[in-house]
């Protein structure tokens, strides 16, 4: 008897037939227009376009890091403006993908119109974003620590929340390695060597009004580094679309979390178009050593 | 037993509990009625009734599906001789006796009860299943209103509702996990059970707790009189279930056991499928005396699965373990105060937890341990005034202990997974209720009302609402009835799963001062026609139900490794409603059921979607069964169901598009989504067959060979999504089944 049951187990295996699977049938995915923009203070503000792709092509998906594909997908045909009080502002093209505004466009509480005509879509995105008040870093003290050949720097730092209203914020500190020519937050797209050491997205919630003061340690520096420390109040929508940035930061994260639809405030593309004008501060860890 | 009451305006009551005359075994919701005043009950949960007619000798008759109907004279001067016992009607195909009787379906019919389904465990037998082992939530789940979740998995989504809104009592002690294998079986032995009810609307007050559905399940109580045996070998797992008297007509026991066998089938031919789960019920009945019954039974299953990998080096070595389990008891005291009040007092336990042990050589490991205890009792009253008042009454308190996420992790995992040591939540959720069925003389109006009181208290917050209930029925005809209902419902605790990660890591959390009490609001109206010449119902059902403050997880929201669940719950709106149809025939010898469900669920959440509403994801439109019994000969019977969904949806990820890292200096792959759930799976439908061949009956022995086929015509049930190459290089979302044809054949027996 105790042979028959797994007989008939295996002849029943046997027997057995897996199903065919059924294909989804899925509306064919159109491209759509990306936007992501920065306003770099004292300069310009710079708008990065691309295009969206299906995943179901064979020209992405696995080959992400492809540059060949990628290149493909920066838009290089396209009438992109701004429009504030100031006028219209026609940007112009430095490379494929990245549009820059001729004059400045730096107006806390202004509101900017972006429309990009994507001429080999032939189709129109638009976005509106308001310029938020810069709010000052009040102190940023940077502590240099060495010990038997491990550098570290403690950032103490504060800032007051504006009063009487809801602000969002974003926190950041880069670090560049300074015999490469020091932080370019100007190159958008270029293969540089940029590292973000700390990012922090704060709200005002119940506070405020009040002084936020952050005190934090960064491990991965070298003597030789130089620190950029920006806090930008950034509207809410950006901070809903950073905070889904950072909620699917890592490779657990992207198997185990809820998949995260990212917001965005294109008309008819995607990304996100915003102005915050940061306040910065530079640091050379050279200068500390001294 | 019985006890008679005679008043001064002729008036007689007649009470007792109605028993199997062979086996002792209480029959529940058995019908008994007076033919010349037209009054009649059915026995309770427990076997008991009592009824009242205005008069001084009546006419009484007891029937019962699958036993011989009983009539008799009641008059003051036998009440002592009087017997509720009914005999088993015999099995012969020519045998015309049970085509009186009375199904539990018309009894339905006949109440202010809506909403409801009784599934005869007989049914249950010979229905078609995977492997040949018959599943009482199978079953179930080809019932109108009550949708499956992917393929083979036993979840319930009831009404629209989700699959946390489903209170599953085994001998009245909640079952937090009814599915074995990763919810392919359910933990339901069928030798073990003697009565199923599913409520799906119109709630009696004494249950609470869930939003949309209540399954009532009780156990076999075991024979009084005479010991037998039941059991079936078949291809994935065998069972057996032993009952006998401990002291004749006092006394019995029942105790049934289950285990599957494919990792003995491996090992056997020098393979490794480390996987096995088992199940064990029990139960002890007591008659103390007439008036005073005691009960003590007990459920524990477990799935187990343990890798080692003993043979390689320790520092590479791989170990994973995993064990996932219900433990449940229950003891209940029945008391017959009087002739025409009886009582219940029940004592339970439940504990439900699962842990993961992995270790990956010597460096790294990860410990995973998810805990829910339950401890609780109840006390339930019954009285029947007269033929026109019942009153139910009565009051619970259940302490939830939860362990949500024990986690502690080794090594490198560190970074990626923080330890947790879990603290422990209490959460304290009672009730009180009254019930009051009102049958007004000579009406064709009979009123079901009642009121709960349910609280809960957790950390810093009390939480108590008011759940109002009511249905009613006017009788058309002596053939159909109209019946409407309202509900409200209050639910503490949720469940926490993962939709990314298809584990078993379901967690149970309570509400707390953030989290706050899902709610819902069910009406329904409904029709029913009873065709007594074939003894077959028919009904139809409209519902609309409003749920408040379900819980949904932000986007990106991490649950797996996550203590602070709070933090990541959203609560929101939610809507369904839906048309049911049903032809059910419980007896003859055709019988089966026709069911049709048309209906819509939809979600409203501020912060998903854009705000915009959208369908839950088991929002499958059509669903239709076709489920039929057949004795073709004395030996032979066919079985078959064929079954028809609408697909669940889902939410594709179509696009991708790139965006300046944070870093400003590269980029990062940023997908898309189309609207949440907006696509559905294809539709499927499947048809299972089983034949089976009944072998000489003896006096002793019955044995019969189970020959049955799943998915006989090979069409895949989408079960999940798959990206896969397509032909043109690029790639293509497909749907696969898990189950294609499979045979089986299985043997059952009773001695």
């Amino acid at each position: 008897m105790n042979k028959i049951i797994p007989i008939l187990f295996f002849i029943v295996s046997l027997i057995s037939c897996r199903p065919e699977p059924i294909e989804v049938e899925l509306n064919e995915y159109e491209p759509e227009i990306v936007v992501a923009s920065q306003v770099v203070p004292d300069y310009i503000m710079m708008v990065g376009l691309t295009r969206s792709f299906t995943v179901l092509s064979n020209a992405g998906y696995e080959g992400e890091g492809d540059s060949a594909m990628f290149a493909d997908l920066l838009i290089d045909s396209a009438l992109v403006t701004v429009e504030s009080v100031s006028g219209i502002d026609t940007l112009y093209m430095i490379s494929p993908g990245l549009f820059a505004s001729v004059n400045e466009l730096e107006n806390p509480g202004g509101v900017y119109h972006l429309k990009v005509v994507d001429y080999d879509l032939n189709e129109t995105a638009t976005a509106t974003s308001i310029m938020q008040k810069n709010v000052p870093l009040d102190t940023v003290i940077p502590s240099l620590h060495v010990e038997e050949g491990d550098t570290s720097v403690d950032i103490d730092l504060s800032f007051k929340d504006l009063v009487n209203e809801t602000n969002f914020y974003v926190l950041s500190v880069y670090s560049r390695n300074t015999n490469k020519g020091g932080l370019d937050v100007n190159s958008f797209f270029d293969n540089g060597s940029n590292n973000i050491e700390y990012q922090e997205l704060i709200e005002d919630k119940n506070k405020d009004g009040e002084v936020f003061e952050r005190s934090f340690n960064l491990e991965s520096v070298t003597t030789k580094d130089s620190l950029l420390v920006l806090l930008s109040n950034i509207s809410e929508g950006y901070y809903n679309f950073l905070e889904s940035r950072e909620r699917s930061g890592n490779i657990l994260s992207e198997i185990t979390n809820e998949p995260v639809n990212y917001p965005s405030n294109v008309n008819n593309g995607l990304g996100y178009f915003n102005t915050h004008y940061p306040s910065i501060r530079f640091f050379d860890l050279r200068e500390l050593l001294e | 037993m019985c006890f008679f009451h005679f008043s001064l305006f002729a008036q007689l009551t007649i009470s007792g509990v109605v028993t199997d005359s062979k086996s002792g075994e209480k029959l529940l919701f058995a019908s008994v009625y007076n033919e010349e005043s037209g009054i009649g009950t059915v026995t309770n949960e427990y076997g008991f009734f009592s009824l009242t007619v205005p008069m001084d000798t009546a006419k009484i008759t007891l029937s019962y599906l699958g036993y011989v109907p009983k009539t008799f004279v009641v008059h003051k001067g036998n009440i002592d001789e009087l017997n509720f016992t009914l005999n088993k009607a015999s099995t012969e195909v020519k045998t015309v006796t049970i085509n009186v009787s009375r199904s539990p379906q018309e009894e339905i019919h006949k109440s202010t009860q809506m909403s409801a389904v009784k599934i005869p465990i007989k049914d249950i037998k010979y229905i078609p299943s995977i492997g040949g082992e018959s599943d009482v939530i199978k079953v179930i789940q080809l019932m109108p209103g009550v949708q499956k979740g992917g393929e083979g998995g036993t979840g319930l989504y009831v009404r629209g509702g989700d699959v946390d809104q489903n209170l599953v009592l085994l001998d009245e002690a909640p079952v937090y996990n009814i599915g074995h294998l990763f919810g392919f079986f359910s933990v339901f032995n069928q030798d073990a059970i003697k009565d199923i009810t599913l409520y799906k609307g119109a709630f009696p007050s004494k249950y609470g707790g869930r939003l949309s559905s209540i399954l009532d399940i009780r156990m076999n109580d075991g024979n009084v009189n005479e010991f037998h045996g039941r059991g079936g070998l078949g291809l994935l797992s065998s069972r057996l279930m032993l009952e006998g008297p401990i002291i004749k007509n006092k006394g019995s026991f029942m105790i049934a056991g289950r285990r599957t066998y494919i990792d003995q089938i491996f090992k056997w031919i020098g393979s490794f499928l480390p996987y096995y789960f088992y199940d064990l019920n029990a139960k002890l009945n007591y008659k103390i005396n007439k008036k005073n019954h005691l009960y003590v039974s007990s459920y524990l299953g477990n799935d187990l699965l343990s890798y080692n990998q003993s043979d390689v080096k320790e520092n590479s070595r791989f170990n994973f373990g995993f064990t996932l389990g219900n433990i449940t008891g229950s003891v209940r005291w029945n008391q017959l105060i009087s002739d025409r009040l009886f009582a219940n007092y029940s004592l339970i336990y439940t504990n439900f937890d699962y842990n993961i042990n992995t270790q990956f050589g010597e460096e790294y490991s990860l410990y995973i341990l998810s805990a829910i205890n339950d401890y609780g009792g109840k006390a339930d009253w019954e009285f029947h005034k007269n033929q026109n008042h019942t009153f139910k009454y009565g009051a619970m308190s259940i302490f939830h202990e939860f362990r949500p996420n024990i986690v502690n992790s080794q090594g490198e995992l560190r970074e990626y997974v923080e330890s947790n040591k879990g603290d422990i939540l209490g959460a304290l959720e009672s009730g009180v209720y009254l019930q009051h069925i009102f049958r007004p003389d000579s009406s064709k109006w009979e009123f079901r009302s009642g009121i709960r009181l349910s609280t809960a208290n957790v950390k810093d917050k009390n939480y108590a609402g008011l759940e109002p209930r009511f249905s009613t029925k006017y009788k058309i005809d002596s053939n159909s009835n109209l019946k409407f209902s309202y509900s409200l419902m209050r639910q503490y605790m949720h469940l926490v799963s993962s939709s990314t990660v298809a584990l078993p890591t379901d967690l149970w959390y309570p509400v707390t001062s953030l989290v706050k009490p899902q709610t819902s609001h069910q009406f329904a109206a409904g029709y029913s026609y009873f065709l007594r010449k074939i003894k077959t119902h028919l009904s139809f059902e409209s519902y609309y139900k409003l749920m408040q403050n379900l819980t949904e997880y932000k986007e990106g929201a991490n649950l797996l490794f996550n203590a602070e669940f709070e933090t990541e719950l959203l609560q929101g709106n939610g809507e369904s409603y839906g048309l049911e149809f049903l032809v059910k025939r419980d007896e003859g010898r055709w019988n089966g059921w026709i069911g049709y469900t048309l209906s819509w669920s939809r979600r409203f959440f501020d912060e998903l979607n854009g705000g915009n509403s959208y369908w839950a994801r088991y929002d499958r439109r059509h669903s239709f069964s076709v489920v039929q019994n057949f004795k073709m000969s004395k030996n032979w019977h066919f079985s078959s169901v064929w079954v028809y969904s609408s697909g669940s949806r889902f939410t594709p990820q179509t696009g991708l598009y790139a965006m300046p890292n944070a870093s400003l200096t590269g980029i990062d792959w940023i997908p898309v989504y189309p609207s949440r759930n907006s696509v559905s799976m294809s539709p499927s439908h499947r048809l299972d067959v089983n034949f089976v061949w009944q072998s000489k009956e003896t006096k002793k022995f019955k044995g019969e060979w189970h020959f049955g086929a799943y998915n006989v015509y090979n069409r895949a049930t989408p079960w999940r999504i798959e990206l896969e190459t397509s032909e043109n290089g690029g790639f293509k979302y497909v749907q696969p089944g898990l189950f294609g044809f499979i045979p089986s054949i299985a043997y059952n027996f009773e001695f």
